[in-house]
């Protein structure tokens, strides 16, 4: 990396102290809730209900996660969220790449109607009943395939790839059209090897969708044994925040006894944790990808 | 543009394709967890009186309960024992979210059904009703009349006085289906049995030791004028919660109020609870929407005056529970309002009594209604609904497997277990063992996986129905024969603040408004009382407080509020008191 | 206009393309298959929906509910008010992301860019639910942080911001900005790391400052996706969703905050009416549809940035 040395004026100095003290500011912003969030979810519910717990758990207690990992179903609720993330991102990407990249081209006949099919998508929902009934027919409830299959293509996705494929310099393009390069090489040898920033955008956004989805694990399976992760937080969730409701509604004296050291709310707080966590841990591996000059290591390279 | 028709052509049979498969399915058999017909099994082995039919019984319940469902729904003892003495498993398929009409909705259009549907409490004014009513109009559901008519249990529902009025009109037996019913409603107590000392009710409260040291006879406190004295003097004497900080005189209620439940603010107006928890009563001789009363203002102009003077917590209105019960657990409030139990079960006021046992809350008064006087009303209900969907094969078994789980032998089963293993019987009376008593507090699951539902459980629950506990196990809660110290402190409480209680039957008036013509229209200006109540509150100055009161009267006005009245009174006119315009909180 | 010379060429470019075409096909039959089959569902904005008939045989009811919805007294503040809040959501939080991005990118130390830009996008993670109960704790009046630092400054602390109207377009435009900033400017970033180098190189020999690198070379490298992500959520002004404002909603602030999503939740699906349901949303998609194609057509003309 030559010509780093750049002389830096006043002007820029002022610039970057700014710079750091509002990334600094907003770092802040962030980590300190999380840090409210992690002391509650290893504080004892029924003791947090006394409140006063800021940053440092007070009755300190693993019984939130406890809640959570000694269900039985939890790690086959694992194994399904991580089989339809990889596989639903891996699809997404490359059908939609596919799409995006036939849609890029500026001479095919055609191309506007279908963008355009595509995009009037998004706006217009006939609602959860005839998705539902859809789904059946094609007997896709109760499989694990209802997770992939009905979320392959999003209209955002395709745009957002056909947009970064226009910016490939379009020599590129023509060189490979002139070595000998179909459509179909052209694409899977030159440019998506190019679109590495936004293949990891992308997938990173379809594989979070995955990774966050309980909608159609409540409503489109029955089987419990096909309930990914969030399905699963949300049910126990549910029955905690369940559990608290009946105490509130009938001042609890419909009759069941039964100590607690979870409440909804310290739950709610420790599936937070769990749910964010693996996917922070990933986010470094994609991050990678958008470090400033990536690009030139794969075209020179 | 030219692909057009022919992209019109292949979605025209898309559609068709998906929309006709779908009425194929019905004729498919339904697979193995759905209904499996009866047979009729030879074998000389002897049966008991109580059998019916060798088959599996699948319920669609629309409540979110997996979790207290027996992890094993057929080989449990108590299903065993079901199963020995009925012929019948029972498996129940619960929804995995709290979105029970959404679920409901989507089970409707499906198809696909179970042998029997089960909901929780349905009221005229739950989300689900419009539906369930929708289906049963489309007739989806089988007639159960003639079935129960000659069973031992369900059969008393045809008989007079026996169901509250409510769940008589409003669901199972609605004029609009003629001598047919389509829902079966559980939950009825069975007419004279003892009732539980009565639990539901928000008061006011007071800590112990700031009543004391005050020197006040809280029981004493009546009206509005001296409940705000008192709140004054607590203000003066310049108290502190457990941090060192200022009081609140006056408090939000124990679980706040963010999910603007408008009942549990009436601690601060009891005075002026005319219409509570309805909206509607009778002023004069006519019948009229509190809004249109004096005693809207009365209880903006008091709320306002305890917010000016600093005697009311700020965020009453809109706090959160969790913030709530934190003060509370502080002892930030002198006054607040709760239920009676509330103070030994997890709450903050729960945290607060356990640590300062001579400051827990004590009820004030008891203050006088809008009528001046201190009854106290409850309206007897039903809950649980039942419906046998068309498709299901000889729904006759299904009655009498409903009617066996009501009857005492059912209920002992799903409500106590085994004789012997989990309870013994003397004198009619039921005495859970110790073992069963400890693991209800230490290890509820492993109850529930038994087979019985004293830990919270839902499983047996279509039994659910002609309630008289005390007279057929010697007691109102589960085990309150062997340990009663969870409710005993909560019963003290009740002697003081509600020495009498009078039961009614009949229904609210939103049960009129569900159906009427106007609903659409006027349901929500009437929901939107509370908001323009808090609005006025909070206005600047009291005048324009009456700006906002007065543009809301004319809106409920332009909706159509004084035709609805008219029919209310034409309707209570017709048979009086069965619409409940009254309930206390 | 030489028709038959344009068909032949239209042919021959379509016979060019196979390949292309071949890539579409399971694009289209998907969308076909899971977008518009299931729009059958719109019908229902002018049908009563029965169960046992299904979507296609319910009777029909004409324009009833779009009657009932118009006829509503409280029509026009809703319509302001969704207009309003989508206006911050969409238009005026749209240069944020690009601006975060943009200095994260000027952060020297790659450590600490690393770190803020993995912070920044938490949040995503965090419900609205979470985030509404942590809000109303620093808003609360007395008790809350911001009012507790007035407090020490001595001023009034008594302000109760979640009850007063003029604080909720403030309060609520810097919670979405913070919810989603760093979210959104993953996009950003990823475009940015496309630039080619050399242009960066060329412009510092040329003496160029880095204000000037930012303006002449990084914005008009991203002028594409920034145009293209404004063109797609120009829409969401009338769609705004429902769970933010839902829950910051207090009967003080009720008169800005109830929109057109909320007052579908409380009345259409509540009620048991898809139909009324379906119909405003069917009303929304269209406002929507409107305002993309008015903006992709000025994109198009104006900045040559477009979807179609």
């Amino acid at each position: 990396m030559a010509g780093r040395i750049i002389r830096t004026s006043k002007v820029e100095w002022i610039f970057q102290i700014v710079n750091n003290v509002v990334m600094v500011l907003l770092i802040m912003s962030v980590v300190m809730p999380f840090l409210h969030i992690l002391a509650l979810s290893l504080n004892n519910g029924i003791d947090a209900i006394r409140g006063g717990i800021y940053f440092v758990p007070r009755a300190f207690t693993f019984s939130n996660y406890n809640e959570v990992f000694t269900n039985s179903n939890v790690i086959n609720a694992y194994g399904i969220t991580i089989f339809r993330t990889v596989t639903g991102t891996l699809l997404s990407l490359f059908f939609s790449s596919m799409a995006a990249f036939a849609l890029k081209s500026k001479t095919l006949p055609g191309k506007n109607g279908i963008t355009m099919m595509i995009f009037f998508t998004s706006l217009f929902s006939g609602g959860l009943i005839p998705f539902y009934i859809l789904l059946r027919s094609l007997e896709l409830l109760d499989t694990v395939w209802v997770f992939i299959i009905p979320s392959i293509y999003s209209t955002w996705n395709i745009i957002i790839m056909r947009t970064f494929f226009n910016n490939i310099d379009v020599g590129i393009e023509e060189s490979g059209k002139i070595d000998g390069c179909n459509e179909f090489s052209l694409l899977f040898r030159i440019i998506l090897p190019l679109s590495k920033p936004v293949l990891a955008v992308v997938g990173l956004f379809v594989a979070v969708g995955h990774w966050n989805d309980w909608f159609s694990g409540a409503f489109f399976v029955r089987k419990q044994n096909l309930v990914p992760i969030q399905t699963l937080l949300q049910q126990m969730l549910m029955s905690q925040e369940a559990l608290d409701r009946i105490i509130k509604e009938s001042g609890g004296a419909s009759g069941y006894i039964f100590k607690r050291q979870v409440t909804g709310e310290s739950l709610k707080m420790a599936t937070i944790i769990v749910a964010t966590a693996p996917i922070v841990c990933v986010y470094p591996f994609i991050q990678r990808y958008f470090v400033k000059g990536f690009m030139i290591g794969a075209v020179k390279g | 543009m030219k692909r057009l028709p022919a992209l019109l052509m292949v979605l025209v049979l898309a559609v068709s394709f998906v929309f006709s498969s779908c009425r194929n399915r019905e004729d498919k058999e339904p697979d193995g967890t759905k209904s499996s017909v009866s047979d009729t099994e030879e074998g000389d082995e002897k049966r008991p009186d109580t059998w019916i039919a060798d088959r599996q019984l699948s319920v669609k319940v629309f409540m979110m309960a997996e979790n207290v469902l027996p992890s094993d729904q057929v080989n449990n003892p108590v299903a065993q024992e079901i199963k020995k003495r009925t012929g019948i498993t029972m498996v129940y398929d619960t929804i995995k979210t709290t979105d029970e009409d959404q679920e409901m909705t989507l089970y409707l259009a499906s198809g696909d059904f179970h042998d029997l549907m089960l909901t929780g409490t349905l009221h005229t004014t739950s989300p689900m009703f419009p539906i369930v009513i929708k289906a049963a109009r489309e007739g989806m559901f089988t007639d159960i009349v003639p079935l129960i008519k000659d069973t031992a249990i369900l059969g008393k529902y045809l008989e007079k006085g026996y169901l509250p009025i409510q769940a008589r009109d409003d669901i199972i037996f609605r004029e609009e289906f003629g001598d047919k019913a389509y829902i079966l409603q559980l939950g009825v107590e069975r007419p004279g049995s003892q009732r539980a000392a009565w639990i539901a009710g928000i008061d006011t409260y007071v800590r112990e030791d700031i009543a004391k040291a005050l020197d006040v006879d809280i029981s004493q406190i009546k009206t509005q004028d001296q409940l705000y004295e008192f709140a004054k003097k607590i203000k003066d004497g310049n108290f502190k919660d457990k941090n060192g900080n200022p009081l609140y005189p006056i408090g939000a209620h124990l679980f706040g109020n963010s999910d603007s439940d408008p009942e549990r603010m009436s601690y601060l107006w009891r005075n002026w609870d005319f219409g509570n928890r309805s909206g509607f009563d009778y002023d004069g001789n006519v019948v009229k929407h509190v809004a249109f009363t004096d005693y809207v203002y009365k209880r903006i102009g008091f709320v306002r005056k305890l917010l000016a003077e600093g005697l009311l917590h700020r965020e009453a209105f809109s706090i959160a529970s969790t913030r709530t019960q934190e003060d509370i657990a502080n002892g930030s409030y002198a006054m607040t309002s709760m239920h009676v139990h509330s103070q030994t079960w997890d709450t903050g006021a729960e945290q607060w009594a356990k640590e300062n046992p001579g400051k827990r809350y004590i009820p004030v008064g008891p203050m006088l209604n809008y009528k001046g006087e201190v009854a106290r009303t409850a309206k007897i209900e039903a809950n649980d609904c039942l419906m046998i969907p068309k498709t299901t094969k000889n729904p006759e078994e299904v009655i009498k497997f409903i009617d066996f789980m009501a009857s005492r032998e059912g209920k002992l089963l799903w409500q106590y277990g085994l004789e012997g293993k989990h309870y013994e019987e003397k004198d009619s009376k039921i005495y859970p063992k110790e073992w069963v008593m400890n693991d209800l507090v230490e290890a509820p699951k492993t109850l529930i996986d038994e087979g019985f539902i004293a830990a919270g459980g839902i499983w047996g629950n279509i039994g659910g129905t002609d309630y008289a506990p005390v007279e057929d196990f010697g007691q109102y809660w589960f085990g309150e024969l062997v340990d009663n110290t969870k409710w005993a402190f909560g019963e003290s409480l009740l002697k003081i603040i509600a020495p009498e209680v009078k039961y009614v039957s009949g229904y609210a008036p939103e049960g009129v408004l569900q159906g009427y013509e106007n609903e659409m229209t006027l349901k929500p200006v009437i929901d939107a009382f509370d908001d323009a109540f808090v609005k006025a509150v909070f206005a600047g100055s009291m005048d324009e407080a009456r700006d906002i009161m007065e543009t809301y009267k004319s809106q409920l006005k332009k909706a159509g509020i004084d035709d609805f009245c008219e029919l209310l009174q034409k309707q209570d006119e017709k048979e009086p008191g069965i619409i409940i315009f009254y309930l206390s909180s | 206009m030489k028709v038959f010379d344009d068909r032949r060429k239209l042919h021959r470019e379509i016979l060019r393309h196979w390949m292309l075409y071949i890539m579409l096909v399971p694009c289209v039959v998907w969308f076909i298959i899971f977008a518009y089959v299931p729009m059958t569902g719109l019908l229902l904005a002018f049908k009563e929906f029965h169960f046992t008939k299904g979507i296609l045989e319910s009777p029909w009811v004409g324009f009833k509910y779009f009657e009932n919805f118009f006829n509503y007294f409280e029509r026009d503040i809703l319509i302001r008010n969704t207009l309003v809040i989508g206006f911050f959501k969409t238009v005026v939080a749209f240069p944020f992301p690009v601006v975060f991005a943009l200095m994260l990118n000027e952060v020297r130390s790659s450590g600490f860019k690393k770190l803020t830009q993995t912070v920044s996008y938490l949040p995503h993670f965090i419900s609205w639910a979470v985030v509404a109960a942590l809000l109303m704790r620093l808003l609360a009046p007395d008790t809350g942080l911001i009012n507790q630092v007035k407090g020490i400054w001595g001023l009034d602390k008594s302000t109760f911001y979640l009850m007063e109207e003029k604080y909720f377009y403030s309060i609520m435009f810097f919670s979405h900005l913070w919810k989603t900033i760093g979210w959104d400017s993953i996009i950003y970033l990823a475009a940015i790391s496309g630039i080619n180098p050399e242009l960066y190189e060329a412009a510092i020999i040329d003496g160029a400052k880095k204000l000037k690198q930012v303006w002449h070379i990084t914005i008009p490298s991203i002028k594409f996706t920034m145009g293209i992500i404004l063109i797609m959520s120009i829409g969401n002004i009338i769609k705004t969703g429902f769970e933010q404002v839902y829950l910051l909603r207090t009967p003080g602030n009720m008169r800005v905050a109830d929109i057109l999503d909320t007052y579908v939740i409380r009345v259409g699906i509540q009620q048991g009416e898809y139909g009324y349901a379906t119909a405003i949303g069917l009303l929304t998609g269209l406002v929507a549809l409107f305002m993309v194609i008015f903006t992709n057509k000025v994109c198009k003309k104006y900045f040559e940035v477009y979807i179609w």
